[in-house]
């Protein structure tokens, strides 16, 4: 997975699915409402490429944690909404508490001198 | 785990609405890029410029699609679809390529598939009774049909011999008793007005059907009791003689019934798979218990003679009981009762010693059959495996030379990506259609071959009990063989063809002459040829014997020559009677137009 930053690097694996799906916690949106959506809020750090952004949709989708649907956008156009099944939401609880855990571990390594 | 099968599930059902899926991936895709553009314009971009740079920024779509696509499907089952539509339409375009090769593979697997079918039956089968695997037969090998003295390998048995063998051989739950060779009866129903018709008939001891675990289709069978001295004679009636000659007349059952001129009535019906424990030609029609033996054989009566050995054996062994030691038993027993017979001459005394009894299975009846016919089925099968090889290398030259004609394609689909794999498997897929297709039309050639080989083998027989129709286990073998031929005949064409250069071949495509056969087709060639050689060799010198066995010299005209068989004992007639039978034979049968002369011979 891509993403440009301040400092490049990886991500972890599976960041993206987490982001993706954090994403669709308050709605549905379509692909490239979520990657706008990505980019606005983290305030540009992260910007998700579109080669990385719809497999990672699309894998969550066959994995059964989104579910898609045809629908129009803003601006009259058809588009493909995703969202949360339930499966998704639990999913995206489990996932945000081991990235808390995970980068609570890394934090407190780094802090020490 | 569960997570997977959802996943399968999903994309078997997107692989189903392939189309609609290809749609919408395009549809995604645009929209974004629309977007996108959009909101370079709002940005100040000019309009051509903007779409440039949402393009750019993008990335490959056809690629990204791709990838998708093949999230979304299960690429090697389309894949197999695919090279399974592209062999279809390949084959469908060249009709003449593919008569051809199917034909050529329907001769060969056909060819195999009937002869293994009469192997199953002949060979392999198992006789329509239950438990098959206990069934042993005392004595092996096919000796026949009424020896006296010492045989060596005791196969066959009098009647005195099989009473003590069963009273003393307690590993046996039961031993039954049945005549080496069949007999002709003459019955007619009591009563009828019509003539008494030969029937073939077989001695058997009561317990004969019980042995066998066989229950009758209507009526009962023989019992222990029916086979006493003091019992009215019965008879037990084949099915198909019901069927054949009765038209299922239900009155046969109990019916009153004129054999060999004694009153005998038929108790039961055998089920219709049974035809007798042997498989041979004309099978009994009638089971009759020993008991009956003089009454319908007053002349020539075997059963009182202890020294004339005539009856087969067969019994069930205990589940405890290990056929070797039972086999010791058996001998010691046979050697107990010749030593106490008075008939062996004094210079034979040392030969008892030496006999002894092998146990055989007789879970497939006893094999007569398949003594006879063997050595000739052995050999139908090496030469159907020869002609199969011959097709093979038949085919598979006519895919090396459609690899040839083809190259052009093959160097574009190699130029386009497709990996040398994904080549094979069409070319080999097609190959396995053609075998598919060669194994089907190959079934009807193994029926008709069936048939005319039994005609052949049995002629003038009115019923053989081999069943021509397809069962299961030939038509497994039929679609088991077509794969293996499929795989031997488009292996390696495939693998020649998808070696191709993408730039050598297209270069040299616009020629349309070709540098003539490579290498491994001259090699097929010569195999082929060899192997036809081997074939017709062995025809000939068949053909030939055939040939002088039909021309053989008998030392007289045999011409216009006719033999007519007569049984009198069967309609009762008694010694002192035949004088003038026969000589009232001989004067009405020279009376008939047509007829230059008549003569007796014994």
């Amino acid at each position: 997975m891509k993403a440009k930053r301040e400092n490049p690097g990886d991500l972890l694996q599976g960041t993206l699915d987490l982001l993706i799906l954090k994403a669709l916690a308050r709605g549905a949106r379509h692909g490239y409402g979520v990657a706008e959506w990505i980019h606005e809020t983290s305030r540009d750090i992260l910007r998700v490429e579109e080669g990385a952004l719809y497999p990672a949709l699309h894998r969550l989708e066959l994995r059964g944690l989104l579910r898609s649907e045809w629908g129009a956008s803003d601006n009259n156009r058809r588009a493909k909404f995703y969202s949360l099944t339930v499966a998704g939401g639990k999913q995206l609880g489990e996932e945000t508490a081991f990235w808390h855990r995970m980068s609570g571990a890394v934090a407190r390594i780094l802090q020490t001198a | 785990m569960q997570g997977w099968r959802n996943k399968t599930w999903r994309r078997a059902k997107a692989m189903w609405k392939r189309p609609q899926l290809d749609r919408d991936l395009h549809d995604e895709v645009a929209f974004h890029l629309a977007m996108r553009e959009e909101k370079n314009r709002r940005a100040g971009m000019a309009p051509e410029e903007a779409r440039y740079a949402a393009r750019r920024q993008f990335g490959n779509p056809t690629s990204l699609e791709e990838r998708s696509r093949e999230m979304w499907t299960l690429v090697s089952v389309e894949g197999l679809l695919q090279d399974i539509r592209l062999g279809a339409r390949k084959l469908r375009k060249s009709p003449g390529f593919t008569f051809v090769a199917v034909l050529t593979l329907a001769l060969g697997i056909g060819a195999n598939t009937a002869i293994f079918s009469l192997i199953h039956t002949v060979m392999l089968k198992s006789l329509p009774v239950s438990n098959p695997r206990e069934l042993y037969r005392l004595g092996a090998g096919t000796s026949c049909c009424v020896l006296d003295g010492l045989q060596g390998n005791f196969g066959i048995f009098s009647y005195s011999l099989y009473q003590q063998l069963e009273a003393n051989t307690p590993e046996f739950s039961e031993m039954a008793a049945f005549g080496g060779a069949l007999n002709f009866l003459s019955v007619r129903r009591a009563g009828a007005a019509g003539r008494a018709e030969p029937y073939v008939g077989e001695f058997v001891s009561g317990n004969y059907f019980s042995t066998f675990g066989l229950g009758a289709y209507s009526g009962r069978l023989l019992s222990a009791s029916d086979d006493l001295p003091s019992a009215p004679p019965v008879a037990v009636m084949s099915y198909r003689a019901w069927r054949e000659h009765y038209s299922l007349d239900p009155s046969v059952i109990g019916g009153s019934f004129l054999v060999n001129g004694h009153p005998a009535t038929v108790v039961g019906v055998t089920p219709p798979e049974f035809f007798g424990e042997t498989l041979r030609r004309d099978p009994p029609d009638f089971w009759v218990p020993l008991a009956d033996e003089p009454l319908l054989r007053p002349d020539g009566s075997l059963l009182t003679h202890p020294e004339l050995h005539w009856l087969y054996v067969v019994g069930r062994i205990k589940p405890e009981a290990k056929p070797t030691q039972v086999e010791a038993r058996v001998t010691l027993e046979v050697q107990q009762w010749l030593t106490s017979q008075g008939q062996i001459p004094e210079t034979f005394r040392g030969e008892i010693a030496k006999q002894h009894v092998t146990l055989s299975p007789a879970g497939s009846g006893v094999a007569r059959l398949r003594a006879n016919y063997a050595d000739g089925l052995r050999l139908l099968a090496a030469a159907s495996g020869l002609v199969l090889l011959i097709a093979c290398a038949n085919v598979a030259n006519l895919l090396l030379a459609q690899g040839t004609a083809q190259r052009a394609q093959t160097a574009m689909r190699v130029a386009l990506g497709a990996p040398r794999f994904r080549l094979i498997r069409q070319a080999l897929t097609e190959g396995l259609m053609l075998g598919l297709l060669g194994g089907a039309a190959g079934l009807a050639v193994a029926y008709v071959g069936t048939q005319v080989i039994l005609s052949l083998a049995f002629r003038g027989a009115h019923y053989v009990p081999i069943d021509t129709a397809p069962s299961l286990p030939v038509v497994a073998f039929a679609a088991l063989l077509s794969v293996l031929t499929s795989v031997t005949f488009a292996a390696a064409p495939a693998w020649i063809s998808s070696r191709a250069d993408a730039g050598e071949a297209l270069r040299g495509a616009q020629r349309s002459i070709h540098e003539g056969s490579s290498v491994p087709q001259k090699s097929l060639i010569v195999l082929q040829a060899a192997l036809s050689l081997v074939l017709l060799a062995g025809a000939g010198l068949l053909t030939e014997s055939l040939r002088n066995l039909e021309s053989q010299q008998f030392g007289f005209e045999t011409d216009g020559r006719l033999i007519v068989k007569v049984d009198p004992g069967l309609a009762g007639y008694t010694a002192d009677r035949l004088d003038g039978l026969y000589r009232t034979l001989r004067e009405r049968l020279g009376q008939i137009p047509g007829v230059e002369s008549v003569s007796l011979s014994l």
